[in-house]
């Protein structure tokens, strides 16, 4: 019993303590002003709150960079800080809209945009870069920003679906080249499967890698995700059909897997894969093994998903927005961006960057990274609005349903036109 | 006959613990892996080179110590919240005789019954609303009361005699000086129980501190952990997650053998109740 | 004395201040919520009366998430408190020995839910790499595609399941058993009870508060928490046949932003918990 009252006693005085700590911290303000700078400075000194999801290693190469800019610009101090990864990094992001909270710069897929124009908090980008920074970016990429035709954000940071193949697998059935067709990936794929391990991975879990595959071979065959007025779906018709029949026909014959673990290209369950230039490298230098990349294969033209991490701005003092406008700038472009992206492996999102000296003299050590900024110039971009994960879901799941036989093809079909009907209403 | 029994009854129970085990040794094993061996089929249990590089690292990514810090006064703190609230109610409950008794537990109970995605806006509202956001107190005050914990301990006060309770008061005793001098002694398997039980639910909390803290020096240390996880799981640093994750355990568990044993002792000294 | 008729209100006022501020009003927001469509961020939200409610009735998705959750609610708590109760009394006997053990057992609830995806993925792998299908191989049961056989995914989750909330369960049985005074045994005993006696007599009426309480957490945990073992482990498939009521209601609300339709799921689920701990109730009075 005494034992019990003194930890009852000593919690109480922890207790008491940090309440009388917390008591006085109010919410954390907007701007921080940093004291000593104010007295020197002709420029008033602006905080920035920088909210992103990479992780360690990434984050690294972020605080160093930051660090030099701070250097470069000592009135401004950014506060950049990993909050979470994927899915739980929106929903931190909802509560701080919700309650006020929300940071200055943020990063993020695209696909948010929808969602977060709703609030009326988003900085329209588009009003206030000037053109230099708008000619700069290609127009894919630029146009992977835009929502309502208006642009939201900028990226920062791209990457590419890709064909990854494992060449000891290749060689050991006498094959040379990755498929460059429709057609030729059949083939290969049929010659890489024994009944235990197959030609390709091409998912078919109910989730967004599924859609995003399946969408490849959907633009591949000239088709978009949604119609002209981007008011409905756009691949109501043959060639989407096609597309359907082609993705579940490798399923069904047994060249590529229904049952899979975590990643059945590590696992040598699988030859060939389409993932990102993130990927290779993990398989690279992470799992050792012996790959090798390529430009997906293509039916009527040569098509790829584009995956890109953006910066969204908020409404804020026009100060801070200024300054945030002036980081995002550096970032993106030049020298600069070429650093960033070659120190994190994702692909350039700037004109200026990709031509740099610093990106060219990397390009010509790494071809599997040339090899994927290629494939980015024939790269789509995902529209971001807000029905797209209810779409998207809907697409993923009919795949997986044609995959287990539970529906043909054209039903399917039928079955995402209807739904998507519905969604769009 | 006896001895066969026993044998296949710890035989059963043997091997039955292997399976439980499993996935705490591939963490372990996996946190003292170089990062080409962790997915591999079949798994491989046994590193072929073992250091400790993963913990380091995870111990120097992030600022490890403060937030463990956090991590104990947060939990310290609910847990303190949980039994004092808990006990109090839990005895109303069980022993005290009150209008509207029953219908209040019930509605108590239904407390357990909605899930965080409704929960999650209007909490962060409320807390918005009462300046606890991206405070310690947020992450303490919403948690102080439980529940789970006030039924937990209503079920087991409701088993003690009533003469106990009725010598205590003809002696004159306060409802307090009940509680606590005859009621919490003999509650002491369950009140050990409810230690452990809390403490998990205050330690290995992350959705709830992600949403209300923003500010570096409040994260725990499960948000800490987090900073290891890519948006593609392909591209996570699986071992210094692990690492993480593993280091993080350790307190539970030494929590769970400490008062474990509490709980034992404390019945084999009162030698069942009197 | 006056004192003492308000003594009962006094002892709950801090839990119910508490769960006023951080239950009562979210669930009211929440029920209000379910007459609205929203996409969780918006400033607007849409007034839509009872057309969420409606909804319900053709969605083939909340039906099939229904169906799920009953089958796995149904299997797993049952097997759960049983086996867990089982467990308990065999390992009591002992009194002092076994804390690793029971330490061991305890693992699953508090290991990091990565590994136990990990683990149990290969565990239940397609192929004979997987540890269920070489045991089985070894019996020369064939050889089966746990996790991906529409069929068979389910039997696999309650599995798990059940599994993970074993050693939870057993800490409570535990202590409740460790609370049954040994007088009352040593008197059974001398009456002529054999240990099967005892245990029906002596050990079954007194622990039914506990188990009352297991049987209502477990049914609370397998409706709830059973969300990070399908996101990791099946994520709803395949096909859906392990989408269960929470992971589908997390999925309309927080993915697919719409925040109206998805209280009205958290309602349904609600009211499933309630009428479960009723029936829970009466069943733990009658036996």
């Amino acid at each position: 019993m005494k034992g019990k009252k003194t930890i009852a006693l000593i919690l109480v005085l922890i207790l008491m303590l940090s309440l009388s700590l917390t008591g006085c911290a109010k919410e954390a303000p907007a701007v921080n002003v940093s004291q000593e700078k104010a007295a020197a400075e002709a420029a008033e000194p602006v905080a920035i709150e920088f909210w992103h999801g990479y992780a360690a290693d990434k984050s690294e190469v972020l605080n160093e960079m930051i660090a030099r800019y701070q250097k470069e610009n000592p009135n401004v101090t950014i506060n950049a800080k990993f909050v979470a990864a994927g899915e739980e990094m929106l929903q931190k992001v909802q509560s701080a809209l919700l309650s006020n909270q929300e940071p200055d710069l943020l990063w993020g897929p695209p696909t948010w945009t929808g969602v977060l124009e709703s609030t009326g908090k988003l900085v329209e980008l588009g009003t206030i870069i000037d053109d230099e920074l708008k000619n700069d970016i290609p127009k894919g990429l630029l146009e992977a920003g835009m929502y309502k035709n208006k642009i939201y954000s900028l990226p920062i940071e791209a990457g590419t679906l890709y064909l990854i193949y494992n060449k000891d697998m290749f060689k050991e059935a006498g094959i040379e080249n990755p498929p460059t067709t429709w057609d030729e990936l059949y083939e290969t794929a049929k010659s890489l499967s024994d009944g235990k391990r197959y030609g390709v991975w091409l998912p078919i879990a109910p989730n967004e890698r599924t859609s995003w595959t399946w969408e490849c071979f959907l633009w591949q065959n000239g088709q978009s995700i949604l119609n002209a007025e981007g008011n409905n779906i756009g691949f109501n018709n043959e060639k989407g059909l096609e597309a359907l029949e082609f993705y579940t026909k490798i399923i069904k014959d047994g060249y590529a897997p229904t049952a899979t673990g975590q990643d059945p290209f590590i696992d040598k369950q699988v030859a060939m894969v389409y993932a990102t230039q993130g990927a290779a490298n993990a398989y690279i230098t992470k799992n050792n093994m012996n790959v090798g990349v390529a430009m997906l294969p293509g039916k009527d033209q040569l098509a790829t998903g584009l995956g890109s991490n953006h910066y969204f701005m908020f409404k804020k003092d026009e100060k801070v927005q200024k300054e945030t406008l002036k980081f995002i700038k550096w970032m993106t472009t030049g020298e600069n961006h070429a650093e960033w992206v070659i120190r994190t492996g994702y692909l350039p999102v700037s004109n200026s960057g990709r031509e740099s000296a610093k990106y060219t003299d990397f390009g010509k050590e790494n071809p599997h990274m040339i090899e994927a900024a290629k494939a980015l110039t024939y790269g789509v971009a995902r529209p971001p609005i807000e029905e797209y994960p209810k779409l998207s879901a809907v697409i993923a799941e009919t795949i997986e349903k044609i995959a287990y036989n539970k529906m043909t093809a054209e039903e399917g079909m039928k079955n995402i036109a209807e739904k998507a009907n519905e969604i769009f209403k | 006959m006896r001895d066969i029994k026993k044998i296949l009854k710890y035989f059963f129970l043997y091997v039955l613990a292997c399976i439980m085990i499993l996935p705490f040794l591939w963490m372990i094993s996996t946190s003292l892996k170089p990062s080409n061996e962790i997915f591999t089929i079949p798994i491989k249990w046994i590193p072929s080179d073992i250091n400790f590089r993963n913990y380091e690292k995870a111990v120097t990514s992030f600022p490890f110590i403060k937030f463990f810090i956090n991590s104990v006064i947060v939990t310290a703190l609910i847990i303190l919240g949980q039994l004092a609230t808990s006990v109090m109610a839990a005895y109303a409950f069980a022993r005290m005789e009150f209008r509207g008794k029953n219908i209040l537990f019930i509605i108590l109970l239904t407390g357990l019954m909605l899930p965080v995605q409704a929960t999650m806006v209007p909490m962060i509202l409320t807390l918005g609303k009462l300046k606890l956001l991206n405070t310690l107190a947020g992450l303490i005050i919403p948690f102080a009361w439980s529940a789970l914990i006030t039924f937990l301990l209503r079920q087991f006060f409701m088993q003690i005699p009533k003469e106990i309770e009725e010598a205590a008061i003809i002696d004159g005793c306060t409802t307090f000086q009940i509680i606590t001098k005859i009621i919490l002694p003999i509650s002491r398997p369950i009140l050990s129980t409810a230690f452990i039980l809390i403490f998990i639910y205050g330690w290995n909390q992350y959705f709830w501190p992600l949403l209300i803290v923003n500010k570096e020096e409040l994260y725990t240390l499960q948000l800490g952990l987090a900073y290891f996880k890519e948006i593609n799981s392909i591209e996570t640093d699986w071992g210094a997650l692990m690492a993480g994750t593993t280091l993080t355990m350790l307190p539970v568990i030494v929590v769970f053998l400490i008062f474990q044993k509490k709980v034992i002792e404390s019945i084999a000294f009162s030698g069942g109740k009197e | 004395m006056n004192k003492r008729a308000y003594m009962p209100y006094l002892l709950i006022a801090p839990t119910f201040i508490l769960f006023a501020v951080f239950f009562i009003f979210p669930f009211c927001y929440s029920f209000l919520l379910t007459f609205f469509e929203w996409n969780g961020f918006s400033a607007d939200k849409t007034f839509v009366g009872f057309s969420n409610y409606i909804r319900l009735f053709g969605d083939e998705g909340f039906i099939n998430a229904l169906k799920n959750t009953f089958t796995y609610v149904i299997f797993t708590v049952p097997l759960s408190v049983f086996i867990s109760l089982v467990l308990s009394y065999i390992m009591n006997e002992s009194l002092k020995g076994f804390l690793i053990l029971k330490g061991i057992y305890f693992l699953p609830h508090i290991v990091s839910m990565v590994a136990v995806g990990v683990v149990w993925s290969w565990i239940l792998l397609p192929d004979k790499y997987g540890l269920l299908n070489s045991i089985l191989f070894i019996f020369g049961i064939e050889v089966k595609e746990w996790l991906a056989d529409p069929d068979l995914a389910m039997a696999a989750l309650i599995a798990i399941g059940v599994w993970k909330s074993l050693g939870y369960n057993m800490v409570i049985f535990i202590a409740g058993l460790l609370s049954i005074p040994k007088t009352l045994y040593e008197a059974a005993e001398i009456d002529g009870a054999g240990s099967v006696q005892k245990f029906f007599k002596v050990t079954l009426p007194l622990l039914k508060p506990t188990i009352f309480f297991v049987m209502v957490s477990s049914s609370i945990y397998s409706l709830f928490q059973i969300f990070d073992v399908v996101k990791v482990m099946t994520n709803g498939g395949p096909i859906g046949k392990t989408e269960m009521l929470i992971t589908y209601l997390h999925k309309v609300g927080l993915v697919e932003y719409e925040m109206g339709y998805a209280s009205v799921i958290a309602l349904v689920l609600f009211i499933l918990t309630i009428l479960v701990t009723i029936v829970q109730k009466k069943f733990v009075e009658e036996k």
